[in-house]
């Protein structure tokens, strides 16, 4: 029981804070060369940003296992909001390298789709734990 | 769910910060339950009945309860 009721000290985590500052730096980042012409490797430039995004989100979750459980609550409740930025932000800059999701739509036309798949996804994972 | 937390807290003088020190929950934690915008857990709630040494259904009282075949 005493495990309930954890310490809840705020503390902020290094990795997050890192995450968030290379993924916010390394978007922008990407944006600008993959507006240049001829410039190589573009589909590997557009993906950087997305790796340091999956840190972030990955060590928010870390650190909201550390919360009281009502804060675990808002953050997770929060998480659903990043969650579909990350889609967003990942899909962007692989538009921008001139990576056509398909020719017949805008592109961003299945995001709605494909949030509702990865909600699936992290509710088999989340549930694994209480099973 | 009602509950008597801002009493029973009060008739000890205890701070919400220190309430929720002495629960290892955030002060926001213990503010929520309070007003009733959050339930507590079974655990905390178990350990919110052991901080003021009564049984949990002294503390919180629910509003709609479940129906529970005897």
């Amino acid at each position: 029981m005493t495990s309930a009721v954890a310490s809840t000290a705020r503390r902020s985590d290094p990795l997050l804070v890192a995450a968030g500052i290379a993924a916010f730096v390394t978007y922008f980042g990407a944006r600008l060369p993959l507006k240049l012409p001829g410039v190589p490797f573009p589909v590997a430039i557009a993906r950087v940003p997305v790796l340091f995004l999956v840190l972030f989100v990955l060590a928010a979750v870390r650190m909201s296992r550390g919360l009281d459980e009502l804060e675990q609550r808002i953050h997770l409740e929060a998480l659903a909001f990043p969650a579909v930025l990350v889609l967003l932000l990942t899909l962007g800059p692989l538009q921008v390298a001139g990576v056509a999701l398909s020719p017949q739509d805008g592109g961003y036309r299945h995001i709605g789709t494909f949030a509702f798949l990865f909600d699936f996804g992290g509710h088999a994972l989340a549930r694994r734990r209480y099973q | 769910m009602k509950n008597r937390l801002h009493i029973l807290r009060a008739e000890r003088g205890w701070s919400q910060a220190e309430l929720a020190g002495k629960l290892g929950v955030s002060r926001q934690t213990v503010n929520a339950i309070e007003t009733g915008r959050y339930d507590p857990s079974l655990p905390l709630a178990f350990g919110i009945a052991r901080v003021f040494g009564k049984l949990i259904e002294e503390i919180f009282e629910p509003q709609g309860l479940h129906r529970v075949q005897k």
